[in-house]
């Protein structure tokens, strides 16, 4: 027979036991209840699908205070990160002025709060033609391509969004 | 024979005199108060200060015991003082831009106009002076006499160039050092000038900087103020940091070694002893090397764990439903929605950086809610910059980074070759923006002392107020642009009227910081920083109160800074050196508060009566 003394030691183990045992039960029951219907998995499933497609805005752009219209190109294929790729960037002006503007280039990842790693290299190809290389998204996420146009000693941006999976 | 070499081989060596380390400087001796706007500073090797005050243009002798003898009270807007050969005294007077030679007793026995603006900091040697021009952005060398010798320097961020370097000193071998603020360096130039090397960069971590501001060599050290780190950092004359002293100050004008913003730093012939300006809270620090008191080691190395602390700028803007302060540490401005009582924080834009879109510094701001744009002024890149906020339904939820979206920018240094320079000497330096009804665009630029009016194409219209203002600080236009009002540091609000722009000095006797007009043009109110006071002027009825004084209580402000008005006509004030905003009705009642700080919310305790929550928040 067990004496009073090993009763007592058993006792805490007694006590874990009891614990783990209710700590599944209920793990056990809150999974059951967070089971989402065939459907519903159908649709996030999806839903995540489309979230890792890369997704990139319009090729025809209007500058942010609407002076200028960019059209823009990447003839290297989809954009990847971590791969280098060249843009065709052609530029005029909204209200069909000369354009006088120097082009400039940039990328940004806003929501991190820094750029790309590199500078970029443009050449005109032709007036108001650009040819835009040296460009590198060096991680996958929300990034922004900034084409910056400077008249004088205005600066005007158009921008697009390019998320990258 | 051997054994006695034996001997003076292996205990030869302990006889030699060893070199006597010094006790590394940074233990806390005393504190002098009350010295407002406490800018250049001297010390000798009893203890003395020579102790300028920026604003009132007085330098006082104080003495180890505390006893002050004014030496001097007329010496325009003194930045900083150097002691010379026998007890002479050098000053550099950035309102005459002059260096001026004192005697011992303070009487000024020479005078030599240095050609350049915003004279800054000071260093003497018995051959020259050294005279940093923060909105020229160089050194003036001077010969012992005050004649000009060269200069170097130019704006920019590359090696040899500067933006509004703050103090010059010259070490033993002839080094000049550079407290280069705008870029957060320190620049090393040898005796002519030339380009040597170069430290430090921004940041909040040992051997960097958040804009260094006074700047000693003595020995082989060089001591630099960190203003936006709150500490003092010890260099070799390489660069390499040795040692750092200080540390950011927690509760309100703390003192006791804990340092808030300082600006001047200076250090007795021998580097016994070392005295911190902190214009900021009006008090001068005395640090040694032996006695007084150590930093608290637990605190330094729990404040050293810690990540760098957020505080509100000075400049702020307010309309509709949003609300925006500039963060210097951050170098960005903060969005937040305003529509209730307590400010919700929902984006940001700008962030440190030269390319477009980014900010170095920030300026001014101004909000139109109407068109949801912001124009944000960068004094040190010299530009202003416009963004645009969504309406204020979509900004409802959470924080989103994206919401501001960079439109353009004008760049101030090509305006001004284009076209300001047929008006204006040096390029703007714009420090407060505002907008009329028509779209005009007013830019208060404090290198010309002036406002500059673009067009909405942003061209050059006129500039207003040169030759009348002084030292302006803010300003604020009527919405049909034919009135404008400058608060002018230099103890005026002018108001220019019509198409004449006619100056009149509608107050005085003060010294005027921020500005605000309400939309019916009954009142005009304006920041007092000097007596911590918001003032009132009537412009119907010629009616003027003030209220307020120095304090955390409710209706107490330190050194209150910007002003304006919400879109529930409500004045919103932000107090800068309490760091929060204090929300009340145009006749100087409390309503809120809001801000980062703690003690800013022990304020919204309804049962706390203002002196129970003065002395809550104080202690």
């Amino acid at each position: 027979m067990m004496s009073l003394r090993k009763g007592l030691l058993w006792f805490p183990w007694m006590v874990g036991v009891f614990a783990l045992s209710i700590l599944a039960r209920s793990s056990a029951m809150a999974r059951s209840t967070a089971q989402p219907n065939p459907q519903q998995v159908g649709e996030q499933e999806q839903a995540l699908e489309q979230e890792d497609v890369t997704s990139v805005g319009p090729a025809d752009l209007v500058s942010n205070d609407g002076t200028y219209r960019v059209h823009w190109t990447h003839p290297d294929g989809e954009l990847e990160f971590g791969e280098r790729f060249k843009m065709i960037v052609s530029v005029e002006r909204s209200d069909g002025e000369p354009l006088q503007s120097q082009l400039s280039v940039d990328s940004r990842m806003p929501e991190h709060g820094h750029g790309m790693k590199r500078e970029v290299r443009i050449v005109e190809l032709e007036p108001g033609r650009y040819e835009v290389s040296g460009m590198l998204f060096h991680m996958p996420g929300y990034w922004e391509i900034y084409f910056d146009l400077t008249r004088g000693a205005v600066t005007e941006r158009t921008q697009v969004s390019v998320d990258l999976y | 024979m051997i054994l006695p070499l034996l001997f003076l081989v292996c205990f030869g060596p302990l006889q030699e005199p060893e070199p006597t380390q010094r006790e590394p400087l940074g233990r806390h001796l005393r504190q002098l108060e009350n010295l407002p706007q406490a800018s250049g500073l001297a010390m000798d090797d009893e203890g003395r200060v020579w102790a300028l005050e920026r604003n009132s243009g007085r330098l006082w002798r104080i003495e180890p015991e505390g006893q002050r003898t004014l030496l001097n009270g007329e010496l325009g807007r003194p930045t900083d003082v150097e002691r010379g050969a026998n007890g002479e005294l050098f000053v550099t007077d950035a309102e005459s831009s002059c260096v001026l030679r004192l005697d011992a007793a303070g009487k000024i026995l020479a005078r030599k106009a240095v050609t350049g603006s915003q004279l800054s900091g000071l260093a003497w040697t018995p051959e020259r002076i050294y005279v940093t021009l923060a909105s020229s952005h160089r050194v003036q060398v001077l010969d012992a006499d005050g004649e000009p010798l060269f200069s170097f320097g130019s704006h920019g961020s590359d090696p040899g160039q500067m933006i509004a370097p703050s103090d010059v000193a010259v070490a033993q071998n002839g080094t000049i050092f550079v407290a280069d603020s705008g870029n957060s360096r320190v620049q090393a130039f040898d005796k002519q000038g030339k380009f040597l090397h170069e430290f430090g960069d921004w940041g909040p971590f040992p051997g960097l900087f958040f804009q260094p501001s006074g700047i000693e060599v003595r020995g082989e050290e060089v001591y630099v103020a960190d203003f936006g780190n709150h500490r003092v950092q010890v260099f070799d004359l390489k660069g390499n940091l040795v040692d750092r002293f200080g540390l950011h100050a927690i509760r309100p004008r703390e003192g006791k070694g804990y340092i808030h913003y300082p600006t001047s730093l200076s250090l007795s012939p021998s580097g016994e002893f070392a005295a911190v300006a902190e214009p900021w809270v009006d008090r001068v620090q005395v640090f040694c090397r032996t006695g007084g008191v150590a930093e608290d080691a637990v605190r330094r190395q729990a404040m050293q764990l810690a990540k760098p602390s957020a505080h509100y700028g000075m400049d702020f803007a307010c309309d509709g439903k949003f609300l925006f302060i500039s963060e210097p540490e951050s170098h960005s401005v903060v969005v937040f929605e305003n529509s209730g009582d307590d400010p919700r924080r929902i984006s940001r834009l700008g962030g440190l950086g030269r390319k477009t879109g980014l900010l170095t510094g920030v300026g001014g701001l101004h909000y139109d809610a109407s068109k949801h744009e912001l124009w944000v002024a960068d004094p040190i890149l010299r530009r202003i910059s416009l963004y645009r906020m969504p309406g204020i339904e979509q900004a409802e939820v959470g924080f989103d980074a994206l919401l501001p979206r960079f439109v353009k920018s004008v760049d101030l240094a090509k305006l001004h070759e284009l076209e300001l320079k047929r008006w204006l000497p040096t390029v703007p330096e714009v420090i407060a923006i505002e907008k009329d009804a028509a779209g005009r665009l007013y830019l208060l630029d404090a290198a010309n002392a002036c406002v500059i009016v673009l067009a909405p194409e942003l061209e050059s219209i006129e500039s207003i107020g040169r030759g009348t203002l002084q030292r302006p600080t803010s300003l604020a236009v009527a919405a049909d642009g034919q009135t404008l009002y400058v608060a002018d540091a230099g103890g005026h609000v002018w108001a220019f009227h019509g198409a004449k722009r006619q100056p009149e000095s509608i107050a005085q006797g003060f010294t005027p910081h921020g500005l605000a007009l309400d939309e019916e043009r009954q009142f005009l109110f304006a920041t007092d920083p000097v007596q911590h006071r918001i003032w009132r002027f009537g412009l119907a009825d010629k009616e003027t109160i003030s209220w307020g004084g120095p304090g955390l209580a409710r209706n107490q402000f330190y050194k209150p800074r910007g002003i304006t008005l919400d879109h529930r006509g409500q004045l919103v004030v932000l107090d800068h050196g309490n760091h929060r905003l204090v929300r009340m009705t145009v006749d100087g009642d409390y309503l809120a508060t809001a801000g980062p700080r703690l003690y800013t919310r022990l304020l919204r305790y309804p049962h706390l009566t203002d002196k129970e929550g003065a002395q809550e928040e104080g202690e």
